[in-house]
């Protein structure tokens, strides 16, 4: 209770004792601040044990007190016979025995520099000497208003210590040249306490010598001045060799804390590095006299600066500390307990190690798109332009319709978005997005299994359970990538239809209008899958007999419905469910027997807590897969049961770890790798279950060889399901046209079919099929095709090609028989926007979404604090 | 109660699996068959000739009213349209298209043409005439024969591909001394839209009956022959048949016929010789190898009035060909009887003299009426005796003519030029 037991400096109790005349003589130097006045500094000075035999301000003092206007104007104000000179800051209130203290320990442990213990108002600790990294980062190893137990009582030397009181040599601060008036003040005692110790002084801070300081301190500057003024300082101190590597790397290190503290919604630390490496370049002059002056001192080398540093940055560690903290909070919501407490903890969870692990394996899992980008087959394609947005909500064309008009998927809006954000870099923004999905359905799924009852040991394995499971891999291998896209929100979207209700509504408001927006996102990727919401909603409903499920599952799906509202108005969900091809599990007595096994060791051996759990699971999987299996089920309806069944699956695989087995511990486990082994897979294949690439760059002649002039549209005909995106079907093949270069995701979806479709669909049959002349080009040309591009392999007669006069085969594919159109094109009627009604769907659905980001930033509440950087950097320590 | 609440939840689950295991699954559907290309809508003239003394002619009939356009096989998109009425006929120069040597022709009719439209071909130079069928491209072998190389004689192979696909062929040949294949003719590339004309006078010097199979490797084409020396002949390359009628003209000069085996493996065959009388007879038979062709003149035959039956096991092409001091014609032989036949083209009146040759292979007589298409007279009615080859001098005076019979018949037409003749086959009407 050293607060407790030390007395203000204010008060009469500290004796005054008379300092023999043999004693070195001190000079008090006081740097007071433009906010502040030095009165209270002055008369803590004057109550001294161990009395300065002079005093002297920097900068405006009161009447009578010698005082100079700038520090490089101390040396020569100094006495006669002053050996040693105790810095203070004009707000600082040094105890009687402070300087008594600081002479005595500086004399004993034959040192150059000594600090004070400095102390807030409230008793707490603000310094007792700190570490720093190598790129000058303070490590103080205190947690923000900890206090002062003496805990620290300890005479040791430091990296540095505060410059709110320091006392140091008369000579070496006239050899050092005191300190550098441009930095601020924790970067000005770095930097003085570091050319003390190169020119070969010990630098100690002196506990025993206690400082009350008022916080914060004017002299402290902008986090950016003193990032900068902490790179001055390397660059005075380090040798060139050392600056080869600090330099850069702490530039580095501080665009990664940076970009990391953004991910935490903070931008001032990006920026603020930014700022202090421009400051420091404008220092440049400075510091290389300072470095001159330095260079004539120097007795050590820069090892004896490492031996009082830490390892690895600071920052970094800071930031990475509270990342960790931000995902434990985000998957396992445990927000009781004490902040240092979760700090502390907050290294040991499984979650963060899942986490790590899990990041990796997905790193794993999605390989191949990090090095090839998303495959373009099936429904996988890369975005377009930013028009996509607006056939999607404001009524543009679709590039690849013959005249008929369409809402384009949500899917294409959101796609379109994201390549423009990124630059128009549609690949870019196709791995990406289906990066974020595969990350949210792992982190979703997680939390989503802990509201079904799992443990946090359970949640670990539930997201690849789901999105790795055989069901949504037999999905993803038909290249439906927007039912990817739309299984990464969907757990997040069922957060509040099994979470139990927040009190608080503010709270309530917040957690709703996310699982708005994940519900939306669902939609938007993949509009039939939002119906799994209500079911889950329901069964939940009954399982764990909480009526509030279905109001809660009613309004994410409201809410979600309302971010597609154009396509609800004016799309054609039939077509969407009945496009792409039905999944197919390849051994399903393998996957389901595991299933059915896990499901009965779960209903038998899970505790009451999780029965609702095993419950739910149990109905999407049986359910799930019944429908799935309907003969009369489109590729839609199967894919949204296949979806159904992977959720049960994931849930169960979490519900089946913690089995109250406990003499057969590792059942669960066993259970659970079950599940697991296609996750095993997917690691193994690398596209996270996508099919091989089949498109990309393919058509690219038909962009770099069209006439600019001429429309660029390709008639596509294969086997089924070879051809990207949606295709028409005629006598055991599919055909399509797509324009451009590439297939987009624009254009995956056809329009709905018009007189010109019905004219194309003639001329296949009869022109190239049924050859009723020898000049199909003509009649493709009046549909503004330019070429036609057989996929090797179905039943349309190639040989039929042999046979016409205007369509010229060319070599432009060792995969595809091209051929190009003799005939110029004639003009492309190209497909028709929507309507009024529709376009202010679309701006409804827009305000929505601003609503529901709204929503849930204000529905927040109150947010925690982040976690200590100090306790949590103290605990990395601990564990190193 | 406990344990049932529990088993209800596996059990529920199980039941759904397990019914959704049973379920039968959709059927998978047969797509409908392809359709199936109906009549070939185009001809292929690979020996109009215009230009060096020539003044070919295309003619064109139809059995409904037809339109179309037609073009130089090297310029596709250079297409003239035209519209040929039911019983109307239609001709055209070649020299219209272009004066370049043999200048093969693409005849084309729409998609909306009703009619099925018959080409031919007349070359004429002076009394020089020669005429040949148009034809579409065969996706299987087919035959050159009726070529020489000897005394004088010199022949070319024209290869024409109108299409936009580049073909590859392989030509096999055989002569009086048994496979005769240059290797420059094993793989022969003809461009999109562009002709090769193969001269074989040097190559292959000294052949006095030469034949060709043709195999087309990639693509398609159309070929032809030409026979030069005194006279000039033609004729379109043969597809393979089992049934052959051959008609006997009677020129007046040394005839043969040719028999060419298109079978990857060997054909018997028989040739039978048909009497007035209406006797048929057994001429000759025997066995021909793949690529192979046996050559008979017509007088060992006891060529008559009549004519020759030519039946085989597998694939063959026939063809005659008839060589005097002046006189060449080669054609082939039809392989099969019809009721009605077209005559695409003719001579004019100061051209020649036109002639239909009718083959009534039966043993009864029967009445042929012949129509000449655009002319304003009635059909004229002429006997044809059974057995008998039954020549008609008409004067068609360049139009066309529809024959129609009591009987199954084969039908030639041609020209007679004082001292040299021409002679094609006729286009059967289903």
């Amino acid at each position: 209770m050293a607060g407790l037991m030390s007395s203000p400096p204010e008060s009469p109790a500290a004796p005054s004792v008379k300092r023999p005349s043999a004693t070195p003589a001190v000079a008090a130097v006081v740097v007071a601040s433009s906010t502040s006045t030095v009165d209270q500094a002055l008369a803590a000075i004057g109550r001294q044990v161990y009395a300065p035999v002079q005093v002297l301000v920097v900068g405006k003092a009161p009447d009578g007190v010698e005082s100079v206007t700038r520090l490089d104007e101390v040396a020569g104000a100094l006495g006669e016979g002053i050996r040693f000179v105790w810095w203070l800051h004009g707000d600082a209130r040094p105890r009687p025995d402070a300087l008594t203290a600081l002479m005595r320990e500086l004399a004993r442990n034959d040192a150059s520099v000594a600090g004070s213990k400095i102390l807030t108002d409230e008793g707490a600790l603000e310094s007792v000497g700190s570490a720093t990294d190598v790129f000058g980062e303070p490590f103080t190893g205190l947690d923000p208003g900890e206090l002062d137990l003496e805990q620290y009582d300890v005479v040791r030397e430091v990296a540095f210590v505060s410059a709110v009181s320091l006392l140091v040599r008369r000579d070496l601060a006239r050899g050092l040249g005191g300190f550098d008036p441009r930095l601020p003040g924790l970067a000005a005692g770095l930097d003085f306490s570091q050319r003390a110790r190169l020119a070969g002084g010990r630098v100690i801070v002196v506990p025993s010598s206690e400082v009350f300081h008022s916080s914060p301190c004017p002299e402290d500057g902008a986090g950016w001045k003193e990032e900068g003024g902490r790179n001055k300082a390397m660059l005075v101190a380090y040798r060139p060799l050392t600056l080869g590597w600090v330099v850069p790397i702490g530039a580095l290190v501080g665009l990664a804390n940076g970009l990391g503290q953004l991910i935490l919604g903070r931008l001032r630390p990006l920026l603020s590095t930014v700022f202090s490496w421009l400051w420091t370049i404008g220092q440049i002059p400075s510091a290389l006299a300072i470095r001159r002056r330095v260079a004539r001192t120097r007795s050590v080398g820069d090892e004896e600066l490492f031996r009082f540093q830490v390892g690895g940055s600071v920052r970094i560690r800071r930031t990475l500390s509270e990342l960790g903290d931000r995902f434990n909070r985000a998957l396992d919501e445990d927000e009781s307990g004490s902040l240092a407490g979760r700090a502390r903890f907050a290294l040991r969870r499984p979650s963060l190690a899942w986490g790590l692990v899990s990041g990796l394996a997905l790193l794993l899992a999605t390989r191949g798109i990090w090095f090839a980008g998303a495959p373009q087959v099936g429904f996988s394609l890369p975005p377009g332009g930013i028009e996509g947005l607006a056939a999607a909500y404001g009524g543009a064309p679709n590039p690849a319709g013959l005249g008929g008009g369409a809402v384009a998927a949500p899917l294409v809006g959101l796609a379109s978005l994201a390549a423009a954000a990124l630059g128009r870099r549609p690949i870019l923004a196709g791995a990406l997005l289906t990066l974020a999905a595969a990350a949210l359905a792992l982190t979703g799924m997680a939390r989503l299994a802990r509201r079904a009852g799992s443990g946090s040991r359970g949640a670990t394995i539930a997201g690849w359970a789901y999105l790795a499971g055989a069901t949504a891999i037999a999905v993803f291998a038909t290249g439906n990538w927007p039912v990817l896209l739309a299984a990464g929100p969907l757990p997040w979207a069922l957060d509040p239809v099994l979470g139990t209700p927040v009190p608080e509504w503010r709270r309530r408001f917040g957690r709703l209008a996310r699982a708005g927006l994940a519900a939306g996102l669902t939609a938007i990727a993949y509009p039939p899958l939002l119906v799994l919401i209500p079911v889950v909603a329901a069964i939940w409903a009954v399982a764990a007999r909480r009526t509030s499920a279905v109001v809660a599952g009613l309004a994410v799906t409201s809410l979600g419905a309302g971010l597609i509202s154009p396509y609800l108005a004016g799309g054609n969900l039939y077509d969407l469910l009945d496009a792409g091809s039905r999944p197919v599990l390849d051994d399903p007595w393998l996957w389901l027997g595991s299933l059915a096994v896990t499901l009965i060791a779960s209903t038998l051996w899970s505790v009451r807590s999780r029965l609702p759990g095993v419950w739910l699971s149990a109905v999407l999987i049986g359910f799930g897969f019944l429908i799935s299996r309907l003969s009369s089920a489109t590729a839609g309806l199967s894919t949204v049961g296949f979806i159904a069944v992977a959720l049960g699956a994931g849930i169960l695989a979490a519900l089946a770890v913690e089995l109250a087995l406990p003499r057969l511990k590792g059942v669960g486990w066993l259970l659970a790798g079950l599940l697991l082994i296609p996750a095993a897979l997917t690691l193994v294949q690398g596209r996270l279950g996508l099919p091989a690439d089949r498109w990309t760059d393919e058509l690219e002649f038909v962009s770099t060889l069209s006439d600019g002039d001429r429309p660029d549209r390709a008639l596509l005909i294969g086997p089924p399901g070879s051809l990207p995106g949606r295709a028409r079907s005629m006598f055991g093949f599919e055909y399509r046209v797509a324009a451009g270069g590439a297939v987009t995701i624009a254009q995956a979806y056809l329009p709905e079919m018009t007189d010109a479709d019905r004219i194309l669909g003639a001329v296949i049959e009869e022109s190239l099929l049924g050859a009723v002349d020898l000049r199909p080009g003509q009649q493709l040309a009046m549909l503004g095709i330019e070429w036609l591009v057989v996929v090797p392999g179905s039943t349309f007669p190639v040989e039929n090609l042999d046979r016409q006069v205007d369509l010229a085969r060319r070599p432009l594919s060792t995969e595809l028989l091209v051929y190009e159109n003799l005939v110029e094109p004639g003009p492309v009627q190209p497909t028709s926007g929507f309507d009024r009604a529709l376009r202010a769907a679309g701006w409804a659905s827009g305000a929505l979404l601003l609503v529901l980001v709204a929503a849930s930033i204000w529905g927040r509440g109150r947010p925690l604090p982040p976690v200590s950087e100090t306790a949590s950097t103290r605990e990395l320590t601990a564990v190193s | 109660m406990e344990w049932i609440r529990r088993a209800s939840a596996a059990l529920v689950a199980l039941v759904a699996l397990g019914s959704g295991m049973l379920l039968p699954q959709p059927a998978i559907t047969e797509p409908p068959e392809l359709p199936v290309p109906g009549e070939t809508p185009y001809g292929v003239c690979p020996v109009a000739r215009a230009g060096g003394g020539f003044e070919g002619r295309v003619g064109l009939v139809t059995d409904s009213d037809a339109v179309g356009r037609y073009s130089a096989v090297a310029a596709t998109d250079d297409t003239r349209p035209f519209s040929v009425p039911a019983g109307e006929s239609l001709a055209f120069s070649v020299g219209d298209l272009g004066e370049v040597g043999f200048n093969p022709v693409l005849v084309e009719s729409a998609a909306e043409s009703l009619g099925r439209v018959a080409a031919a071909t007349f070359d004429r130079a002076g009394p020089v005439a020669a005429m040949a069928r148009c034809e579409p491209a065969g996706a299987g072998s087919v035959a050159l024969l009726g070529m020489a190389t000897n005394a004088g004689e010199g022949s070319t192979i024209i290869l024409a591909n109108p299409f936009a696909a580049e073909a590859t062929v392989r030509l096999v040949g055989s002569s009086e001394f048994g496979p005769d294949t240059p290797s420059d003719l094993e793989a022969v590339r003809i461009p999109a839209q562009s002709t090769a004309e193969i001269v074989l006078d040097q190559a292959m010097a000294g052949r006095e009956h030469l034949g060709f199979t043709l195999y087309p490797e990639t693509g398609l084409v159309v070929a032809g022959l030409a026979r030069s020396g005194p006279d000039t002949a033609v004729s379109e390359a043969i597809s393979g048949g089992r049934q052959w009628f051959v008609s006997l003209p009677g020129f007046g000069v040394d005839g043969w016929l040719i028999v060419r085996s298109l079978a990857p493996g060997a054909a018997e065959f028989r040739i039978d010789r048909v009497d007035p009388s209406g006797a048929t007879e057994g001429v000759d038979s025997g066995q021909l190898e793949p690529n192979s062709q046996l050559v008979f003149h017509l007088e060992d035959l006891g060529a008559g009035e009549g004519g020759f039956v030519v039946n085989s096991t597998e694939d063959v092409a026939v063809a005659t060909a008839y060589v005097g001091e002046e006189l060449r014609t080669v054609s082939a032989g039809t392989s099969g009887l019809a009721l009605q036949w077209l005559v695409p083209v003719s001579a004019a009146r100061d051209e020649g003299q036109s002639t239909v040759w009718i083959f009534n292979p039966s043993d009864n007589p029967t009445t042929a009426s012949i129509d000449i298409l655009g002319g304003s007279g009635a059909p004229e009615e002429f006997e044809v005796p059974a057995g008998t080859t039954t020549g008609l001098i008409l004067d068609l005076d360049g139009r066309g003519a529809s024959i129609s019979t009591g009987e199954a018949v084969a039908v030639f037409h041609g020209v007679l030029t004082g001292t040299r003749a021409a002679m094609t086959p006729a286009y059967p009407l289903e």
